[in-house]
């Protein structure tokens, strides 16, 4: 995984600890290297070969979840959690700071909108020759939680999975302390801005970091609105707590892309708790009090 | 935005938990060994005017739970509790010259010693438990044993679930002092049993709202009387003397609700019951769960109680009845009740402190219908519970 990840487990029996740890560690790669875009042999990479072909590729169970809990998450966003826009990425380079011909863009919208794909367990078809597949809004996520029900089942109930910040928690540290969860300031990456006592349950945290560049005094983030194809001007981050990281981080995802005032009416119609960086670096905290 | 809140959240969640890895963590169990110890004092509040004059109930209480994983997917939970309990409870009821109700108690003090141990066995499958749990208890002129079974089942679309449940008992009850010269009326051995069958339906409404509605059977046949208990009537005094068989039927409506924002929730009881003894009953509980923080809980509650009366029960008979049925038990009498209580838990680690009060007071006057004659025999109490939680 291109971030640094962390699992730790507590557990009386160092040997059941340690083995409980490894079986978690390979079940997040196994899940990195099913749905990995950068590696041939993957259930993705599979799926993403097949566009153009109307037929489409059969889906095993997982991957078919998957795709139905992406269905729910692209309906219940209204469209801004969208597993088909990452194909943006092929004209936006964050790396370089280049900003793309507004024609360039354009040209991709047709390939983007996961209504255009045909999607019918276990087969599922992307009609059009340009489309692409994208786990990386839920892959993550997805491993952390899955990682997670790998310790709680083996009786772990002092741990953390955290891939990159998407952090899912198996209960508290040993003596009951919670986890100090730290949130990155999008100013300044390594330091944070606000640090949340958790013992169980999950964070997710989307935000514009590093990533973003100014251009011509225009801020253009990486986040890019999958209907336009042009980068948000939302909450420069947000972070959502949930019960499955999963869930958290669509929530965060979802209110980072639609802006401040739709974001906020978003996160407030989940009903879970939040807090959001503005891009001044103001923090706004959701009603749900735990954050 | 009310309906809509949650609503969204139900949508993921419902997909999320579709994944088998997601579902695998959502529902663990509890694979942690627990003990549990409490310690609660029963006092009953005194009746002055009674003859003579004379404490009621104390009763000290001392109950031990310990669960512990088994086998493959199982869990066993084993409940031990002990009782003492000293006081005079209510004898019979004489009308005085002005036909006013005089509450005479049992003339002894009672000491008497209550155990009682309990097993439950619960399997868990993806979607269903299923429980086996038997449990017995004995003190110097009683004894029970019951045993039961019952199953939780997820309804596809995983929204709702169904329990099902059926339990048996037989007890056995050898009154102190039974067929003696001085209460030859008084049974020497007497056995009944009873069965009773449950169903339940909980429905998710959405993320915070859950709602529970279940209906419980039970039929109970024997010796159903009271044998320390007695009746005047018509100038005489005669045992307590009930029907052999009585039918119950409850239902109850739990809603559960949780106050995102307020980080508490609300929990609202409605529990009806209806007896072949004529006895109708209303049960309201109202609760509220509160938060502060991550270690301090709260839990004010109130609850709201009233029975209508079992046909053959009178303060006293001044007539034979025809069925030769006749009790003065203020528990078959009409009243109403009003608990309040403050449940306070504090974690702190594994460990929980667990502090409860309540406070109940039994009137004619809470009660929902007209009652005529109050029972002066009728109770209040306070209990105190003090306890803790072990994750071990």
């Amino acid at each position: 995984m291109a971030c640094p990840c962390r699992i730790q487990v507590f557990h009386a029996d160092a040997a059941h600890a340690r083995q409980v740890c490894e079986r978690m560690r390979d079940e997040v790669l196994r899940i990195e290297a099913k749905y990995s875009r950068y590696r041939d042999d993957s259930a993705l990479s599979r799926i993403n070969r097949s566009a153009g072909d109307e037929r489409g590729v059969v889906v095993d169970d997982e991957t078919a979840a998957l795709l139905d809990y992406a269905a729910a998450a692209w309906r219940e966003s209204d469209g801004k959690f969208d597993p088909t826009a990452g194909i943006l990425r092929r004209v936006w380079n964050f790396r370089d700071r280049i900003v793309p011909a507004a024609e360039a863009v354009s040209a991709l919208l047709p390939n983007i909108g996961w209504q255009r794909l045909h999607w019918q367990r276990p087969r599922l078809s992307l009609p059009l020759p340009g489309m692409e597949l994208d786990f990386g809004g839920f892959g993550k996520e997805y491993a952390a939680d899955s990682a997670a029900g790998i310790g709680l089942q083996a009786g772990i109930v002092s741990g953390i999975v955290d891939l990159g910040g998407d952090v899912r928690l198996l209960g508290p540290q040993p003596g009951g302390r919670p986890w100090r969860i730290g949130i990155r300031d999008p100013a300044q990456a390594t330091r944070a801005i606000a640090s949340l006592a958790l013992e169980r349950g999950a964070i997710a945290t989307s935000g514009d970091y590093e990533r973003s560049f100014e251009f011509r005094g225009q801020r253009y983030s990486h986040l890019l609105d999958p209907h336009d194809g042009w980068p948000v001007q939302g909450y420069a981050s947000v972070s959502v707590l949930a019960g499955q990281c999963l869930i958290a981080g669509t929530a965060t995802t979802t209110a980072v892309l639609k802006g401040i005032e739709d974001g906020r009416k978003w996160l407030e119609s989940l009903g879970l708790p939040w807090l959001a960086v503005h891009p001044d670096g103001r923090i706004e905290r959701g009603q749900a009090p735990v954050i | 935005m009310a309906a809509e809140r949650g609503r969204r959240l139900a949508a993921l969640t419902a997909a999320a938990l579709a994944l088998p890895a997601v579902q695998a963590s959502a529902q663990f169990r509890d694979e942690a060994q627990q003990l549990s110890v409490r310690y609660s004092s029963y006092g009953e509040g005194d009746l002055p005017a009674a003859q003579p004059e004379q404490s009621r109930f104390d009763i000290d209480i001392w109950q031990l739970r310990y669960g512990t994983p088994i086998l493959e997917r199982s869990r066993l939970t084993i409940d031990g509790q002990y009782e003492t309990l000293s006081g005079a409870s209510p004898w019979f009821i004489e009308p005085d010259e002005n036909g006013d109700p005089v509450q005479i108690m049992s003339g002894a003090t009672i000491d008497e010693a209550r155990g009682s141990l309990g097993l439950d066995l619960r399997s868990y499958g993806e979607g269903r438990e299923y429980a086996v749990s038997l449990g017995g208890s004995v003190e110097d002129d009683y004894s029970s044993i019951n045993l039961g079974i019952d199953g939780h089942f997820e309804l596809p679309g995983k929204q709702s679930s169904l329990s099902l449940g059926i339990g048996s008992s037989r007890d056995q009850i050898e009154p102190t002092d039974g067929g003696s010269t001085r209460y030859p009326q008084r049974p020497v051995s007497e056995d009944k049993s009873s069965y009773d069958a449950v169903l339940g339906f909980t429905y998710i409404l959405n993320p915070v709202t859950v709602v529970q509605t279940g209906l419980s059977l039970s039929r109970s046949s024997g010796y159903l009387s009271d044998p320390y208990k007695l009746a005047y009537v018509a100038g005489e005094i005669r045992p307590d003397a009930r029907p052999d068989a009585r039918n119950e039927l409850a239902w109850t409506t739990r809603l559960r609700y949780r106050i995102t924002a307020w980080a508490g929730s609300l929990h609202l009881d409605y529990r009806y019951f209806d007896d072949s003894w004529g006895i109708r009953s209303h049960t309201v509980d109202f609760a509220l769960h509160k938060d502060f923080g991550t270690r301090l809980s709260l839990a004010p509650h109130l609850r709201w109680y009233s029975q209508s009366q079992a046909k053959f029960y009178q303060p006293y008979f001044l007539d034979e009845r025809d069925d030769g049925y006749y009790s003065s038990d203020y528990r078959l009498s009409p009243y109403g009740a009003v608990t309040v209580g403050l449940d306070l838990s504090w974690r702190f680690g594994e460990q929980a402190l667990r502090l409860s009060l309540e406070h109940y007071e039994a009137s004619a006057d809470t009660a929902a219908g007209d009652v005529q004659v109050e029972n002066p025999g009728l109770v209040d109490f306070t209990m105190m519970t003090l306890g803790f939680d072990f994750r071990l």
